[in-house]
């Protein structure tokens, strides 16, 4: 018994559409209308392809390319497919690519993953003692173009000591640095710059430019707090931190950003991981900058107890202050994401900073006792307090 | 779906396309593809857009006769390889570029960088172009493109120059003189394109829009920024809700300019003896937009409720407290929350996908009239397809649309 229907036949050569019927024998006859024999297509060779709902799609194996026979007739479509033994081949062969491409990818994320975020650092830490200076210095001028531009600050210079009322300050700080400087020893220059920022924060940029934030001057008690807050991001350049982070953080995100491409949403995901790998990487850097700021105070006579004491008063106070204070840190947080947080709250733990009170008790024991004298005079610390102009 | 009976066109009759992919049948393919390009990060984006391709262009019938998309994931997979190759050296040279020279010798590198991926970008395009063209199958005959991706780029580059130097001017010839230089070079089998709009056309056409655009957009700013500049107010005024015009003028005149310039350029547009007839609403992309927005809000309420819901939940629960107390909150915590980020930001995706996308498709067929399809009878070039290489380096630089 032999099954007929109509369809729609496309040559493949030509544009004409020719409506045809179609006879289910021996093999698949495509008939004329009136009858004569247009061509015939063995089962075997029957391909299915994509098609609209309702509409059987064939071409033919080994013949034109583009040759089409299009089958609307449901019940005709259904014989066609139990007769063709290999009607889903390409179909088949491609649903087979996806799963192989989804396995893959997938295998190949884990490893770019455990790549990006354990080896890139590593290379990063290996690279970067190899290094010349030179490339940290142009780093670190480049982020200082950046970040100058930025930052906000106070009405005035972006950087204090400029104005007839600032200069005692700004020379009490040149002597400063100078000591540090000379103590630390570094190939490249140390330049402290005093920005007219509220912000409480002290950053080391890579080579050299360390930013001291007019709001953390304000919050210091003595000349030594200011001392040791500026040998710890001493030690960040000392120990290349910053060049080190800034390699492994372009590494990563060109490795896992090519990949990811356009998709949205992805980015997001990194620069969360990302900011999550960073706090558990600062917190050894940030020990160690603490450490190198206990020598160079020592070696400079003054009291390298002071190196933790500002930020743990800060946190004390902050504490203390309960709410009042945690809105302000939000407050500034907002303005600016890398200012400190020593907050209780979720936060913290992205936070760059390890806990404080382990910190201090870190440092007070490496610190050890005797005698000290203060690296500055009053006169010189008070002055230094008024580098922004006088106090608010 | 049903499809229709076979339409019989007479010669001189004009016929409409019609686009039959429902809201209901397009989910599941762009939610699945969606999905799998996540996990895959982003690797099955290939196979999924073309999924999103057959869809689209299975669902297009033209004069009873449905076209057919023959393009393959791994071919575009295979494009996006050689862009890489290409590309990656690139960026990293415009990434170590500032580490290893003077700052103006950096400045100068990367200007040239800049210039080079503009001419890249607009040979990618048109190659991109050409890949979709010879994937595109009706009636058995394969659309082609000739010319070369390169001959595009430099016209396109001195054409924007020109639209620079004359303040953006000359842009309606640009537009004009790009597209006939795609549409002569568009093939159907053996009958060739045809682009006989003019840049006069478009700049008559769309000048009421620029207008337009100049007094909403232009004025409120130009107005707040005068009043800051003579200090007359303060730096939150009533006067700065002005800048909410500006935004909602935005919003409105460019999908508004948008539509007034696929209705030149379509009407424009011919192949062999057929020509379109346009007919698009000014607002009828405005109206998808909205739709779209409207949709978006609508999950988006229902996702702040859930998210409220959860953050209740465990607020009641104490567990945000627990966490706050302890230093490092459970792991657990952020894998939920990047989960959900995930799903919602997939759903988001899918939205666009099924209703902007699938309508601006459906209206930009249908909005059409083609003339003279009868006439149309082409025999299939010898040339052979575009190669393997897909989209290259369309998709690395990423353009999006279809």
């Amino acid at each position: 018994m032999t099954t007929t229907g109509t369809a729609v036949f496309f040559d493949g050569l030509t544009s004409r559409r020719q409506d045809v019927h179609v006879a289910l024998e021996h093999d698949l006859l495509i008939l004329r209308p009136d009858g004569s024999r247009l061509d015939v297509w063995p089962y075997d060779a029957l391909r299915e392809l994509s098609a609209p709902d309702g509409m059987l799609r064939l071409s033919r194996e080994g013949g034109p390319p583009l040759a089409r026979l299009e089958i609307r007739d449901a019940a005709l479509a259904g014989d066609v497919r139990r007769l063709s033994p290999r009607l889903g081949a390409s179909l088949v062969a491609e649903s087979g690519v996806t799963r192989k491409v989804v396995f893959w990818s997938l295998f190949a994320v884990v490893s770019l993953t455990i790549f990006g975020f354990f080896g890139i650092p590593q290379i990063a830490a290996a690279v970067t003692p190899l290094l010349p200076w030179s490339v940290d210095q142009r780093m670190g001028r480049a982020a200082d173009v950046q970040l100058r531009a930025m930052l906000p600050t106070g009405p005035g210079d972006f950087e204090c000591g400029a104005g007839s009322q600032e200069r005692p300050g700004r020379e009490a700080l040149d002597r400063l640095s100078e000591r540090l400087s000379d103590a630390a020893g570094l190939p490249v220059p140390v330049r402290i710059i005093a920005v007219r920022s509220e912000m409480v924060n002290a950053l080391a940029l890579p080579g050299g430019p360390i930013y001291l934030m007019d709001g953390l001057l304000q919050e210091s008690i003595s000349g030594d707090e200011i001392a040791g807050v500026l040998a710890h991001e001493i030690g960040h350049v000392a120990h290349r931190d910053g060049t080190r982070h800034a390699l492994a953080a372009g590494g990563t995100s060109l490795v896992l950003g090519f990949v990811i491409g356009d998709f949205v949403g992805g980015a997001a995901a990194i620069a969360i991981a990302q900011a999550a790998s960073e706090a558990s990487y600062s917190r050894e850097a940030e020990r160690d900058a603490d450490m190198y700021a206990v020598g160079l105070m020592k070696s400079l006579g003054a009291d390298a107890k002071a190196v933790g004491t500002l930020l743990t008063r800060l946190t004390a106070r902050d504490r203390e202050d309960g709410k009042a204070a945690e809105d302000k840190e939000k407050k500034d947080q907002a303005e600016k994401p890398e200012a400190k947080d020593e907050g209780g709250s979720i936060m913290d733990w992205l936070s760059s900073h390890p806990q404080t009170a382990e910190r201090q008790s870190a440092i007070d024991k490496a610190a050890g006792e005797g005698p000290t004298t203060p690296i500055m005079d009053a006169a010189d610390y008070l002055a230094l307090r008024r580098v922004c102009g006088p106090s608010r | 779906m049903d499809i229709p009976a076979v339409s019989d066109s007479s010669w001189t009759e004009s016929v409409r396309p019609k686009f039959h992919g429902s809201a209901r049948a397009m989910f599941p393919v762009v939610l699945k593809g969606l999905f799998l390009t996540i996990i895959t990060l982003g690797i099955y984006r290939f196979w999924y857009m073309t999924n999103v391709r057959r869809f689209l262009w299975n669902n297009t019938e033209v004069d009873g006769d449905f076209l057919e998309y023959t393009g393959r994931g791994v071919e575009l997979f295979i494009g996006f390889l050689i862009a890489v190759a290409v590309l990656v050296p690139f960026y990293a040279m415009l990434f170590l570029a500032p580490l290893y020279m003077g700052a103006e010798a950096a400045a100068v590198a990367q200007g040239l960088y800049g210039f080079a991926l503009l001419l890249l970008a607009q040979y990618a395009l048109y190659r991109a172009r050409r890949y979709r063209l010879t994937r595109t199958i009706w009636r058995g005959v394969r659309f082609q493109q000739s010319g070369s991706g390169w001959g595009y780029a430099w016209r396109s580059l001195l054409w924007l120059i020109l639209t620079v130097l004359t303040l953006g001017l000359a842009y309606p010839w640009m537009r004009a003189g790009l597209e006939r230089y795609k549409m002569t070079n568009t093939w159907y089998g053996d009958q060739q394109g045809a682009f006989s709009a003019t840049g006069g056309q478009l700049f008559w056409r769309t000048l009421l829009v620029w207008l337009a655009a100049l007094v909403v957009i232009g004025g409120p700013i130009a107005f707040v920024a005068g009043m800051e500049a003579t200090g007359n107010i303060g730096a939150a005024s009533p006067a700065h809700a002005l800048i909410l015009v500006s935004v909602i003028g935005f919003i409105v005149l460019v999908p508004v300019y948008w539509a007034v310039e696929f209705r030149w350029w379509a009407n424009g547009c011919s192949v062999g003896p057929a020509a379109a007839a346009c007919d698009l609403g000014n607002f009828a992309f405005f109206k998808v937009y909205l739709g779209y927005l409207g949709v978006a809000l609508l999950f988006g309420l229902v996702v702040g409720a859930i998210g409220l819901g959860i953050g209740f939940a465990l607020h009641s629960g104490g567990v945000l407290e627990g966490m706050a107390a302890q230093a490092r909150p459970p792991v657990v915590f952020f894998v939920a929350f990047g989960a959900f980020y995930f799903l919602v930001g997939l759903v988001f995706a899918a939205l666009w996908q099924v209703f902007g996308v699938r309508p601006i498709w459906r209206k930009s067929f249908e909005s059409c009239e083609i003339r003279g399809l009868g006439a149309l009878m082409a025999a299939q070039s010898v040339t052979p397809e575009a190669n393997a290489f897909g989209e290259g380096i369309a998709d690395a630089i990423d353009f999006g649309g279809f």
